[in-house]
């Protein structure tokens, strides 16, 4: 499946407490920014 | 408080992005919060956590899961059955054929003496899948370096994801 420069990707990371949950969602936006993303979102749950 | 989620608590986060926003305000992106059914990628570091947010879930979502399972205090205190993986997969199978298993704990135990690269691990396979798309590796290998213990061995997790993921898609897709 294309996808498009304008396109929004969703991604979920589940899993329990100690696994790196958050560290991977904050690893995967940082590296998002750096990558020339121009909106970077998320938030734990 | 702290320390709540602490032993067997289930934790979830969601990470949403735009590569290029349009002139469009309407088609940008302004929450934080995936849309049910919304998921592209679901990343699952114990397999029964994908089937407790199933409900973002849909046929467009590839699942990655660590198949090292957890059971919870229930389980545990024989007050309820852990499902079979094989039941897991078929239920995830019936939204999506792009279900992808890798034991990613053994993998860390393994490689590293340690299951704390478990997570990196699994965005290795993740990305192969391609649905994590407009992000490069050297983004990933930066960001560790910058902001990691052990970035070494990180990287290493990481590019041993890849190399194992890769063999798991490209087997899928012979």
């Amino acid at each position: 499946m294309e996808i498009e420069e304008t396109d929004i990707i969703n991604i979920v990371i589940a899993g329990t407490a100690g696994q790196g949950v958050i560290t991977l969602k904050r690893l995967i936006e940082y590296a998002a920014q750096k990558a020339g993303i121009e909106r970077v979102f998320g938030s734990e749950i | 408080m702290h320390g709540l989620a602490q032993r067997e608590g289930a934790i979830s986060s969601h990470t949403r992005y735009q590569k290029r926003v349009v002139d469009d305000e309407r088609k940008n992106l302004h929450s934080s919060i995936i849309c049910y059914g919304d998921a592209d990628l679901f990343i699952c570091f114990e397999p029964s956590e994908a089937l407790r947010r199933g409900i973002f879930a849909s046929k467009k979502t590839t699942f990655v899961l660590n198949s090292r399972t957890i059971p919870g205090i229930m389980i545990t205190a024989n007050l309820e059955e852990y499902p079979p993986i094989e039941k897991i997969k078929e239920i995830l199978n019936g939204y999506s054929d792009h279900v992808y298993f890798m034991n990613a704990t053994e993998l860390s135990l393994e490689h590293f003496n340690s299951n704390h690269y478990m997570n990196l691990i699994m965005l290795g396979l993740a990305i192969p899948t391609g649905r994590i798309p407009f992000i490069e590796i050297q983004n990933y290998e930066e960001v560790i370096k910058e902001w990691l213990r052990n970035a070494d061995e990180n990287i290493k997790a990481l590019h041993l994801g890849i190399d194992e993921g890769k063999k798991i898609i490209n087997t899928r897709k012979s």
